[in-house]
């Protein structure tokens, strides 16, 4: 048992595998650390959390007004019209459920190939992850028309006898989205337990240990729960990683199973679960730089960790950088002249200026990666890496709109002007985005404590003095 | 817990009483060493508390392997059984019953479980949604979380094995227990064998949270009661309609009594003596339109087409035919069109095959004006035309069934030598 164990590892192997976190740490050190932040007195907390944290709000309430006036509205105030009925709603919620494939990916792939540097930045990527996918789902919710009709997409039995079709890939997606979610929440929530329980037994003021007692649901550290725990999280993650693969496959089957060219491709799933990938560990970084800034992270998550991830990117970049060539080079090699026309006009058309934001953000930029010194460069990733969000939204706004805007007739031909709302709309889910990520960092523990220690250095990370 | 606990008499001052031992550790290799030893003294109420899963501990604890998996398994099939159960019945089955299904025709898919592979999607959804539910929830439940009490939790050295501490606690219960405080004391662990103490008073939930979870549950359900009677009671009052959907607008609709008129009716007749545009082109002085209708004065019909046969007319009867006669009768005319081909194929027992136009001779000896007034007005099952086409086209499309005929009927002496002499090839 014990032999397979990077804790008990020799220094041969320690020669290869550099230790996962920066400085001298034990485990009394990464308590305090972590569980530090929650208990921050108002003084104690940065000044810039409080900035952030108004901006987020305020942009927060800004969605909310574009929300209400939506309603009060209806559909018209966006620029959705003939022939593109799927605007930028649509084009934010494949934006947002692609970054929210991250966290699932950190904690369950990288769990199963027993990456271990995955434990220092697993808990905030799924946080990121479940809040992303909140921000999505508000997305396809306030496209129906009637959002107070949105019950309808479940199966509720009622007294018209009227059920959803399920053959529909639009009906997939509520299942495999709203799996998703759950299945990401109850991960995310299940892997915290034990955490909570430590700021519970440190806490210091009656309040905070009911609030995170209420939590932490009585965990009391004895190997017994240990031992169903992490057989629990082994099933989890051997479960969301098909299902991590499956939610982005479901998304692009929105567009693949219609007809219309430039979507009615079969490379669309592997296509939308790579571009997913990379959208979401760009987002990471564009998180993780700040946030171990902020809270004193920097031990824990380690120029190695960001290095690793940057390669991640470049890795991912490419799989989507052939994407892109491949699906120009079948739209040519399958001799469909309505498929070449879409793609033609795609790169040379009057959408040609997004199709080039999309392709140099997402392959051009991220191959800077292959310098040691651009990975390792804090200002350059983070260009990068938001970079890459931009030119995945891109990727988002081509698909949907050439193709809906230049579709089998002429006669129907449009070109989609998007308004102030749309804009407004868009911004203001950065606001959910970030205030629900603001909160988390300040109130629960945004590095996974309990994983953390389990792969220290058993010697060197015991308290041996008072 | 014995029975002499539960019956502890609440106004007494509660009791402390020695629960268990607990020997403290720096690390997870002297925990595990520790643990060892206590298995191999043979004690069996005691656990090992740590702040995080030290791996080998299972093995030196003796902790058996879980049943969880068999559970997320079950999980599984329950989801994908559910799955396949939900689809079939929304969108397959169909009765007069309540909750009916709705047998959904998409694209003449097969209306069936031989329509499996567009259910997938879902299938493989809810069994993850099942399994990971079971996975989540059953390694609570197995762990008996949430629990809100924990006797350990009364010491304050507990406080750190969720941090940097590493515990055994052997419980007092145990037969062994007398042997507890000596075997923890010689492993080698830091400072003096705590003794960790309960209190005698029932570590119950207090009476009155009990009591308030019990009367929301009841309470929750008063609103579904109150809904299953409105459904089951006859009303006279008009449906609430929370969102008006359009329903009520400010405009009259067809045959809608009005107020603002004397007759009291929405709808407005034509001012007396209105004529429609075009209807008076071809009335004669009687007052006749024999073109338009087909008929003599006398209501015999027409012998011959009022208009002129020309090549123009014959091109634009063709195209007409094409456009509207060619599904049912068939390009050639002989009742063959797709509907009634397709119709035959499913064997639909109210069709009736259109009529032979070119090959019957029944309609070949029958005057223009028949034809021009079948297709005006309808015949049989077939509708009137009248509405869609000019009298123009209808007299067009009389010309073309006759050229139809022509084709197939007619002797070819009959014809001009010349076009006599190109049909049969010389």
């Amino acid at each position: 048992m014990t032999t397979l164990d990077p804790s008990h590892a020799s220094e041969a192997f320690k020669e290869f595998r550099p230790p996962l976190l920066d400085g001298k740490n034990d485990y009394k050190t990464i308590t305090d650390q972590i569980c530090g932040v929650p208990e921050w007195s108002h003084s104690e907390t940065p000044k810039a959390w409080y900035i952030a944290f108004t901006i987020a709000v305020s942009m927060l309430g800004m969605l909310g007004a574009m929300i209400a006036w939506l309603f009060w509205m209806g559909v018209g105030v966006w620029g959705n019209n003939n022939p593109a009925f799927w605007g930028w709603p649509i084009v934010n919620f494949v934006f947002w459920v692609g970054i929210g494939h991250a966290g699932t990916l950190i904690s369950a792939i990288l769990f199963l190939f027993r990456q271990k540097w995955r434990t220092s930045i697993n808990r905030f990527a799924e946080a990121m992850t479940i809040f992303a996918v909140a921000c999505a789902a508000i997305f396809p919710g306030i496209h129906v028309g009637r959002p107070w009709v949105a019950y309808w997409l479940f199966p509720i039995p009622n007294q018209m006898d009227m059920w959803p079709q399920f053959r529909s890939p639009l009906l997939w997606d509520v299942f495999a989205v709203s799996t998703y979610a759950t299945v990401s929440l109850l991960f995310w929530y299940l892997g915290m337990i034990p955490d909570l329980a430590t700021i519970r037994d440190r806490a210091t003021t009656p309040v905070r240990r009911f609030l995170y007692g209420l939590f932490a649901m009585g965990w009391n550290g004895s190997n017994r729960q240990w031992h169903r725990f992490e057989r629990a999280y082994l099933l989890l993650a051997a479960l969301a990683t098909p299902l991590v693969l499956s939610v982005h496959s479901v998304v692009s089957f929105d567009f693949a199973v219609a007809q219309l060219p430039g979507w009615h491709t079969t490379i669309f799933p592997p296509y939308f679960v790579a571009g997913a990938i990379f959208s979401g560990f760009a987002m990471v970084v564009s998180l993780a730089v700040p946030a171990r800034q902020f809270f004193g992270m920097k031990n824990l998550i380690t120029m190695r960790h960001l290095e690793a991830m940057n390669k991640v990117i470049l890795a991912t970049s490419m799989m989507v950088g052939y994407a892109y060539l491949t699906e120009l080079f079948i739209a040519w090699y399958g001799g469909n002249p309505y498929e070449r026309f879409a793609f033609l006009n795609r790169v040379m058309g009057n959408y040609s200026w997004a199709y080039w934001s999309m392709f140099s953000c997402n392959v051009i930029f991220p191959q800077l990666f292959w310098f040691k010194k651009i990975r390792r460069s804090i200002p350059l990733m983070m260009i990068i890496c938001v970079l890459v969000n931009v030119g995945m939204w891109f990727e988002r706004f081509v698909i949907t709109v050439t193709s809906l805007s230049r579709d089998f007739v002429p006669s129907s031909w449009g070109y989609f002007t998007p308004t102030l709302i749309d804009a407004l709309t868009f911004i203001g889910s950065f606001g959910l985005f970030f205030t629900l990520f603001l909160l988390f960092c300040r109130w629960l523990p945004m590095v996974a404590v309990a994983e953390v220690k389990a792969d220290m250095p058993r010697d060197e990370a015991a308290v041996k003095g008072a | 817990m014995s029975d002499t606990d539960k019956k502890v008499d609440l106004n007494q001052e509660p009791e402390e009483k020695l629960w268990a031992y607990m020997a403290e550790f720096d690390s997870a290799d002297d925990v595990i060493h520790a643990a060892e030893k206590v298995r191999d003294a043979g004690f069996t109420k005691w656990d090992v508390h740590t702040p995080f899963p030290v791996h080998g501990l299972d093995k030196a604890m003796g902790v058996r392997p879980t049943i969880l998996p068999w559970l997320v398994l079950a999980g599984g099939l329950t989801g994908m059984t559910t799955a396949i159960v939900l689809q079939w019945y929304t969108n397959m089955v169909e009765g007069p019953w309540d909750f009916s299904g709705y047998a959904f025709k998409i694209s003449g898919k097969p209306n069936s479980l031989v329509g499996l592979p567009a259910m997938v999607p879902v299938i493989f959804e809810l069994t993850v949604l099942f399994s990971a539910l079971t996975a989540v929830f059953g390694s609570l439940a197995l762990n008996g979380l949430p629990r809100h009490y924990f006797a350990a939790w009364r010491n304050r050295r507990f406080d750190r094995a969720t941090s940097d501490r590493f515990c055994v606690v052997i419980e007092a219960d145990d037969p062994q227990a007398g042997k507890a405080k000596a075997l923890l004391a010689g492993l080698g662990g830091r400072g003096e064998v705590e003794e960790l103490h309960d209190t005698t008073k029932s570590d119950a939930l207090p009476k009155g949270i009990k009591w308030a979870i019990i009367s929301m549950v009841l309470l929750s359900w008063i609103p579904f009661a109150m809904i299953l009677r409105k459904r089951y009671t006859p009303s006279e009052s008009p449906p609430i309609h929370v969102v008006p959907n359009m329903d009520w607008q400010q405009k009259f609709k067809p045959q809608s009594p009005s107020t603002i008129f004397d007759d009291g009716r929405a709808m407005r007749l034509p001012v007396a003596g209105a004529v429609a545009r075009g209807s008076l082109d071809h009335v004669d002085a009687n007052g006749h339109d024999a073109f338009s209708s087909g008929k003599n004065a006398d209501g015999s019909f027409l012998q011959m087409m009022p208009i002129d046969a020309t090549d123009k007319l014959m091109a634009r009867g063709q195209r007409q035919y094409n456009i509207y006669c060619i599904a049912c009768h068939g390009q050639l005319g002989e009742g063959d069109g797709l509907v009634s081909q397709r119709a035959f194929a499913l064997q639909e027992a109210n069709w009736i095959q259109p009529s032979k136009l070119s090959t019957d001779p029944l309609i070949h000896a029958r005057e223009d004006g028949y034809i021009f007034d079948a297709i005006t007005n309808g015949i049989r099952t077939m509708k009137g035309y009248g509405a869609q086409l000019s009298a123009e086209d209808r007299w067009a499309i009389v010309l073309w069934v006759r050229a139809l005929q022509s084709s197939r009927l007619r002797d070819i002496d009959t014809l001009p030598k010349d076009i006599q002499a190109k049909l049969r090839g010389n």
